[in-house]
């Protein structure tokens, strides 16, 4: 149930949001997650990091299928927004998933940088991923760079047969194999243009992706 | 003929100038939209904490566009800026449905505000631009507005990063205004 219904909850709902505002002063969350801007009060529930007024007017600009931007102290927010957020644990754990594949020498974007370096920055981290790692990136099949990495992952078994390149040659048949989608969990967020997360299976060569199948799981949590 | 006479002189003579309030959800792009409009190009913005307010120059109407902050708890300060609003310009993330429904509610109070029962109503479903948003008459449907008696309300698919949208709207809205003032309906100078 959520915050915003009913009036008994009232008490629960401020206990919950003494407990994001406990999460907020940890020392982590003291500086923005993107610009490290100082006493962030903005925040992505979906994402799970705390923002400053500046990344936070970027992170809107994506849509609220990629960042549900909030307000510490502006809005109201529902239960699960709020467990969200904790169950994530914020900026630092964030970062570690978000900011694991930084590469050396890259300059994140600093308190008083451009709106457009900001942008950039906040863009390659929650949009198209770059800096995730690889496993948990989901890639939209029209990015044939992120298609060519999510396979090479995915299909690292099959990595020896890659001299095999021909794929006209015989193949012999010993049977067909069928695979059920139930259930999708740990999601990364989202990819780039469509929004439907899909599965990739490999099997040796061969492998095949099944698109449209699965009921849209963006609520799923990335951790 | 002497009310087409006059509305002649009235479109020539003197540029009519409009208090208009521009209400939404946070993050719906109100602020994006006015500067659009102000400037001719997409700023970037960050959440308005408090409000903006420009000029925008329409088809010789001369609106004063009063865009107001959207997050929850500021939402009850909308009322303080309603009076002598001739006409409400309510923007939609056309993208977010989870929150249509608190979209609907927000739009129901304030179209239905004592200070508001006399003013023209633009929709804007905004985002026209991503795939999957909901289309313009969807977000009238969600939004209650076809259930409106005697308003008159219109609502328009628009894009603030293109622009798309807006111009349709701001000349609907100088238009209805312009006849409004013609027809020497309650609408003031």
């Amino acid at each position: 149930m959520s915050s915003r219904d009913g009036a008994n909850s009232g008490r629960a709902a401020s206990d919950k949001m003494k407990k994001l505002k406990e999460l907020l002063h940890k020392s982590d969350n003291r500086i923005c997650a993107d610009c490290s801007a100082p006493d962030p009060k903005w925040a992505s529930a979906n994402i799970g990091v705390f923002i400053c007024l500046k990344c936070s007017g970027v992170h809107r600009s994506l849509g609220t299928h990629v960042s549900k931007v909030l307000s510490v102290t502006l809005d109201q927010w529902t239960d699960d927004e709020i467990n969200s957020m904790i169950e994530v644990g914020g900026n630092s754990y964030a970062n570690a998933i978000y900011e694991a594949f930084l590469p050396e020498g890259y300059h994140k974007p600093h308190p008083d940088s451009s709106q457009e370096e900001r942008a950039d920055f906040i863009r390659s981290k929650y949009e198209s991923q770059e800096f995730l790692k690889p496993s948990l990136r989901i890639v939209s099949s029209k990015s044939s760079l992120g298609t060519t990495d999510s396979r090479k992952h995915m299909d690292i078994n099959a990595s020896h047969s890659a001299s095999f390149n021909s794929e006209a040659g015989m193949v012999e048949f010993i049977g067909i194999l069928k695979v059920k989608v139930i259930r999708g969990t740990k999601l990364a967020v989202r990819d780039l243009i469509s929004s439907d997360p899909y599965v990739i299976l490999a099997l040796g060569q061969q492998m095949m992706s099944v698109h449209n199948s699965i009921i849209l799981c963006r609520k799923q949590r990335l951790l | 003929m002497g009310q087409s006479l006059m509305k002649l002189f009235f479109d020539n003579s003197c540029q009519k100038e409009v208090k208009v309030v521009m209400l939404g959800l946070d993050a719906a792009g109100k602020t994006t939209i006015l500067y659009r409009l102000h400037v001719g190009e997409v700023l970037s913005t960050v959440p308005t904490i408090g409000f903006n307010v420009e000029k925008v120059e329409h088809k010789n109407v001369a609106f004063t566009v009063w865009d107001v902050g959207g997050q929850d708890k500021l939402r009850p300060l909308w009322r303080q800026y309603l009076s002598n609003s001739e006409a409400l310009i309510y923007v939609v993330d056309s993208m977010d449905r989870d929150r249509i429904g608190v979209a609907r509610e927000e739009f129901q109070a304030i179209v239905k505000d004592p200070l508001m029962l006399n003013s023209v109503i633009l929709v804007l479903a905004n985002k026209q631009d991503m795939k999957g948003a909901m289309k313009p008459p969807e977000v009238g449907q969600r939004l209650g507005l076809y259930d409106l008696k005697n308003r008159t309300s219109r609502v328009v698919g628009a894009c603030a990063l293109t622009g798309e949208g807006l111009h349709e709207g701001l000349g609907w809205l100088a238009a209805t205004l312009k006849d409004a003032h013609a027809w020497g309906s309650s609408v003031r100078f």
